[in-house]
C-alpha cells in the first residue's frame, strides 16, 4: 500500500532529494553543501498525520492507525534529538498503532521502536564498532543523538567526488 | 505531611494550584459516558462546564531543547470535550477529559478565599484518581496508565499598577535597571535531575502580566513541574506530584527576594 511506504531518508548530498528541492543548490561546490539546512518538522508532521489517518486494517488484517498519543510522543522524541544537520528519519507504522523511527546511512543504522509513550526500544549499528547495542529508553534520548552523530559523518557526494 | 525543610509562608501569594495527570485512553470509555464520570464527583462539584480538550504533552530530554514550534498537536477527528466539574463556590474544580484528570484550586471573587494548602488538595486528588480508576475498571479490567504528571503554582506577586512596580524588589532574576517596561513576558525551563544526575522532570517558569478576576492587574509567576512518573500507577504519580511540589516551593523561595518573603510572612 503506497500510503504505508517508508518515509525515505533525507539525503544530505547535492545529488539527492535536497538538491532537487532547492533550486541553485546543485551548482554549489560539494564541500559547501555538506550540511543541508532543512526543516525536519514539516515533513515529519506530514508523515505522522498520514499515519494517523490510515484505515483500521491497513495491513489487510486488523492493524490500527497511529494513535494520537504515540504520534505526539514520537514528535516530542524527535524534537530533542533532531537538528538541521541530522538526516530525516524513515517513519514506519506498526500494526499496534505506533511507529518505528529509522535512520540508515552508509556509516550505520539507528532504529527506534516506539511501543507507547515512555517506552522505546533502541538499536544502533555502526561500521566502526563491532557491538550493536540495544537499549530500552523512556524519555531521555541523549544516546540517540550521539548515535546519529556517529552515523551522519560520511557524505555520499564527497565520497563519490574523491573516488 | 509537609517536609520540614520546605520554605513556608503565612500568606503565600499563590493564586492557583493545579495537580494533574495524563493517561492512555482507557479501554471501553466513550464520550457518552462523561455523565457517569461526573456522577463520581457531583456531590462536591455540582456545576459543569465544557471546554476544548488539552492536547497531549510529553516531556522528553536530549541535546536539543524542545521548542514551542515542535509542540504541535494533531487532530484525528475523535477529540473529546474537556469538562470542568466545579464546587458551589467555584474555587475548586476537577478537569476531566478522555486522557486527563486535573484538580484546581484558585482564588475567586475578592480573592479572600484561603489556599487550603497542598496536603488536603493532594489527598482529595488521590481520592478522585482512585474513584476514576475504580470506575474505569468497571468498564473493562484495567488500571490507569499514567504517562505524565503535572503540578503548577501560579503566584500573583504584585497587584495594582504594574508599571510603577520595581520587579527586582520582588524577584531575584529580573532587574531592568532604569528601564520601565510596558509589559513583561519571560519564561525559562530547567531540567530536574535525580540522584544519579539523570533527567526526571522539567521545571517551566513563566512570568507575565495578567488581569485578575477583580479587574486589577498583577504580575503572575507560574512554576510548573511536568514529567513521567516512575511507573504508570497512581502511587507513582502521587509521588511525582509530591516531589514536584518540593521543587517548586524551593525554587519559588530562591527566585524571590528576602524583602518579599517578609511581606509574605516567611516562617
Amino acid at each position: 500500500m503506497e500510503s504505508c511506504a517508508a518515509f525515505s531518508s533525507f539525503d544530505t548530498t547535492t545529488t539527492g532529494a535536497a538538491a532537487r528541492r532547492m533550486p541553485g543548490l546543485e551548482r554549489l561546490p560539494l564541500k559547501t553543501a555538506f550540511v543541508i539546512q532543512h526543516d525536519w518538522t514539516e515533513e515529519v508532521l506530514v508523515r505522522l498525520s498520514e499515519l494517523m489517518q490510515l484505515p483500521v486494517g491497513w495491513d489487510g488484517y486488523r492493524a490500527k492507525p497511529l494513535s494520537r498519543e504515540n504520534a505526539v510522543f514520537a514528535l516530542s522524541l524527535l524534537s530533542v534529538v533532531m537538528d538541521q544537520s541530522k538526516p530525516l528519519p524513515s517513519i514506519v507504522p506498526t500494526v499496534s498503532g505506533s511507529v518505528r523511527i529509522e535512520w540508515h546511512t552508509l556509516r550505520g543504522d539507528v532504529e527506534l521502536r516506539v511501543n507507547r509513550p515512555n517506552s522505546v526500544h533502541a538499536w544502533f549499528s555502526c561500521v566502526d564498532e563491532e557491538e550493536e547495542p540495544e537499549v530500552d529508553l523512556t524519555f531521555d534520548f541523549k544516546i540517540v543523538s550521539a548515535w546519529l552523530d556517529e552515523i551522519k559523518g560520511t557524505n555520499v557526494a564527497i565520497e563519490r567526488a574523491a573516488a | 505531611m509537609r517536609p520540614p525543610d520546605l520554605p513556608d509562608f503565612k500568606h503565600p501569594p499563590v493564586s492557583e494550584v493545579v495537580l494533574g495527570v495524563q493517561f492512555s485512553n482507557p479501554a471501553g470509555y466513550t464520550q457518552i459516558r462523561a455523565g457517569e464520570v461526573w456522577g463520581l464527583f457531583k456531590g462536591s462539584y455540582p456545576q459543569v462546564e465544557e471546554y476544548m480538550p488539552l492536547a497531549p504533552v510529553f516531556e522528553t530530554f536530549g541535546p536539543q531543547a524542545p521548542t514551542m514550534r515542535t509542540q504541535l498537536s494533531f487532530v484525528d477527528g475523535t477529540l473529546h470535550d474537556r469538562y470542568w466539574f466545579l464546587s458551589e463556590e467555584r474555587d475548586e474544580l476537577i478537569q476531566f477529559q478522555q486522557d486527563r484528570l486535573l484538580h484546581n484550586w484558585r482564588k475567586v471573587g475578592d480573592g479572600n478565599n484561603e489556599y487550603p494548602r497542598f496536603e488536603p488538595m493532594y489527598q482529595r486528588f488521590k481520592d478522585e484518581l482512585t474513584a476514576l480508576e475504580r470506575y474505569l475498571a468497571s468498564l473493562e479490567a484495567q488500571t490507569l496508565q499514567i504517562n505524565q504528571c503535572e503540578i503548577s503554582y501560579i503566584n500573583h506577586i504584585f497587584v495594582g499598577q504594574v508599571s510603577s512596580v520595581k520587579l527586582s524588589d520582588w524577584l531575584n532574576f529580573v532587574n531592568f535597571g532604569n528601564i520601565n517596561p510596558e509589559g513583561v513576558n519571560l519564561s525559562f525551563r530547567e531540567t530536574i535531575t535525580n540522584s544519579m544526575g539523570e533527567p526526571s522532570a522539567r521545571l517551566i517558569c513563566e512570568l507575565n502580566e495578567v488581569m485578575r478576576s477583580d479587574g486589577d492587574k498583577a504580575i503572575a509567576l507560574s512554576l510548573t513541574v511536568r514529567g513521567a512518573p516512575k511507573t504508570a500507577s497512581i502511587d507513582s504519580a502521587l509521588q511525582f506530584l509530591a516531589d514536584g511540589r518540593s521543587v517548586i516551593v524551593k525554587r519559588f523561595a530562591e527566585l524571590t527576594t528576602s524583602e518579599a518573603h517578609k511581606i509574605w510572612g516567611r516562617k
